[in-house]
């Protein structure tokens, strides 16, 4: 199948009108964009009134390296058919990111409910950030890079005095 | 033993005892009908004031363990992300790893995940039906239901070796192996009975459109903004389907139609399920007759090395399961492993937002009825 990327490009000339920002064309239907974080409230809102109205999903990555976290947006657009992912750094350190559940609604706030609750980031504006999957946890955020699930479960839940379990400990 | 006038007593110590109907009211996770998954119901008489979703009870970190695996033993991982559609979920984990790799696998393969993804999709709406019928006491249609998909599980037992789970049957590179000796036939006489199945589906029990119709009304403006994807925003009014907008496989050669209805209730989203179960026996009919002969994995798959490198990038591929738009967004720094995958179940928005809304102002009797109108799966919630 080949593919002129017509829709594509007519997105990503507007964008450059609106933001003077470059995208990528991955492949039909997707285009990425890089941002920064300050700039994210203006986005959303211009995204969603493009007819990026269908929030995806909220994913984030843990480069442990950089000391970043990167944020990715997966937004659709029903009408142009197109998946614009926008993605940002946040600082490891110190991660705040706003909140977009002014644009986006309650399906934002569970999405940013998620990665509060696995990589610790704090979504400024969202006021109901409690946590979904796990309980009474008292750990680092689970999905971060640094944390060893192997280790923690083997210092929780195994006792090295017992014969059965000592296994666990043996590398 | 108590005398009887003790009970008595306490019969009245009882009546005097609630001041107020306000109380809370817990569906789950104990609940028969409610999976692994809870809803905290805040309850005025028999009216719902407010509800809070309370998923976790499934959560296994499938994205952190994928972290630590090479492709193939994530494929196998990745049934499991949904047990109702394991087939669905093994073609997403497939389609985002070879997007990584720069693959291209043969023809024969690709007509056949449509037919194993198409079948899949058939026994999930059949299962949905059957849930949908039992939250509503009509436990006819839930052993009708049951009955009738397990001829397709027969099909899937013979195809992949495991009637459930595939293990990992639809891997990066193409498929673990090739359709067995007269199975064609084989599906046809099922395709057969799917029509009879669909039949059944079709009776206007009045006590069902009683319990169904005008009741869990999502409008088309509240299933956008709260997330949803799938059959439940079709029956919302929205013509949408990932199949034909950002095709996948070799969808774009076959003639089918999107059901789409304007209601949004339950009996909508109940006749958008019908509708496509015979909409997918259509494609797996098409896919049947064109089904090319050949190679059905890439030679460098048949026995794949260890030290296989994915390739430094990120990709995001979503795909149109039974539920809605099933997604992974997985990142590669080039090593043997991804560096990380995030799964966009399509329950996620199904049951938290839109959930939490449609129970809002119900009736307790209509709560299971109008959480299971939603498709929704715990497992692909928690991951």
């Amino acid at each position: 199948m080949t593919s002129d990327f017509k829709g594509e490009k007519i997105i990503l000339e507007k964008i450059k009108r609106e933001f003077g920002h470059k995208g990528i064309i991955q492949r039909a239907h997707r285009i990425w964009i890089s941002i920064d974080k300050e700039e994210l409230l203006d986005w959303a809102k211009w995204l969603k009134q493009e007819g990026f109205i269908h929030l995806s999903a909220i994913s984030v990555s843990d480069w442990i390296e950089e000391r970043k976290y990167k944020i990715a947006y997966l937004l659709w657009s029903f009408k142009d058919n197109v998946l614009l992912v926008l993605t940002a750094k946040i600082d490891r350190e110190n991660p705040v990111v706003d909140s977009i559940i002014p644009v986006w609604g309650n399906n934002a706030q569970s999405h940013e409910r998620e990665n509060w609750e696995f990589f610790g980031i704090n979504f400024k504006g969202n006021s109901n950030l409690i946590p979904l999957f796990t309980e009474n946890w008292q750990g680092p955020p689970p999905f971060r890079k640094d944390f060893n699930w192997q280790e923690y479960v083997r210092d929780k839940y195994y006792n090295k005095e017992n014969e059965r379990e000592r296994g666990y400990y043996e590398d | 033993m108590k005398e009887r006038g003790d009970i008595m007593k306490i019969n009245q110590e009882m009546s005097v005892l609630p001041k107020s109907n306000e109380y809370d009211f817990y569906f789950g996770p104990c609940h028969p009908g409610s999976g692994n998954f809870g809803v905290k119901l805040k309850v005025k008489g028999e009216k719902i004031i407010s509800a809070l979703s309370d998923p976790g009870y499934l959560h296994r970190g499938f994205e952190k363990l994928m972290e630590y695996r090479l492709p193939l033993q994530n494929a196998m991982l990745s049934d499991r992300i949904c047990v109702l559609e394991s087939l669905a979920w093994n073609l997403v984990h497939a389609e985002a790893m070879e997007e990584l790799m720069d693959l291209k696998i043969p023809e024969r393969a690709k007509y056949i995940r449509v037919i194993m993804v198409e079948l899949s999709r058939i026994q999930s709406h059949l299962i949905w039906w059957g849930v949908l019928s039992a939250g509503i006491g009509f436990d006819t249609g839930f052993k009708i239901a049951f009955g009738y998909r397990d001829y397709i599980l027969d099909l899937f037992a013979d195809i992949t070796g495991g009637r459930v789970y595939p293990a990992g049957y639809i891997c990066p590179g193409g498929l673990r192996r090739d359709f067995p000796m007269e199975i064609e036939e084989k599906i046809e006489k099922v395709l057969d009975k799917i029509h009879e199945a669909a039949k059944f589906i079709e009776t206007g029990n009045p006590t069902f459109l009683a319990r169904t119709k005008g009741i869990g009304v999502l409008k088309l403006e509240n299933a956008i903004s709260l997330g949803a994807t799938g059959p439940v925003l079709r029956a919302s009014g929205l013509k949408n389907d990932i199949r034909k907008d950002d095709p996948y496989e070799v969808y774009n050669r076959f003639d089918f139609e999107i059901p789409v209805r304007e209601e949004g209730d339950i009996y909508s989203r109940y006749m958008i399920g019908l509708e496509e179960i015979k909409e997918s026996v259509k494609i797996v009919k098409q896919a049947l007759e064109d089904l090319p002969k050949g190679e059905v994995i890439l030679p460098k798959f048949k026995k794949p090395k260890l030290n296989m490198k994915i390739k430094e990038g990120e990709v995001y591929v979503h795909n149109e399961i039974a539920r809605g738009e099933g997604g992974m967004h997985i990142t590669s720094n080039g090593g043997v492993r991804p560096y990380r995958v995030k799964v966009r179940g399509p329950s996620f928005s199904h049951m938290i937002p839109v959930l939490e809304y449609l129970l809002q102002g119900a009736e307790i009797a209509d709560v299971p009825a109008i959480y299971w109108s939603l498709n929704v799966c715990p497992a692909d919630l928690d991951r």
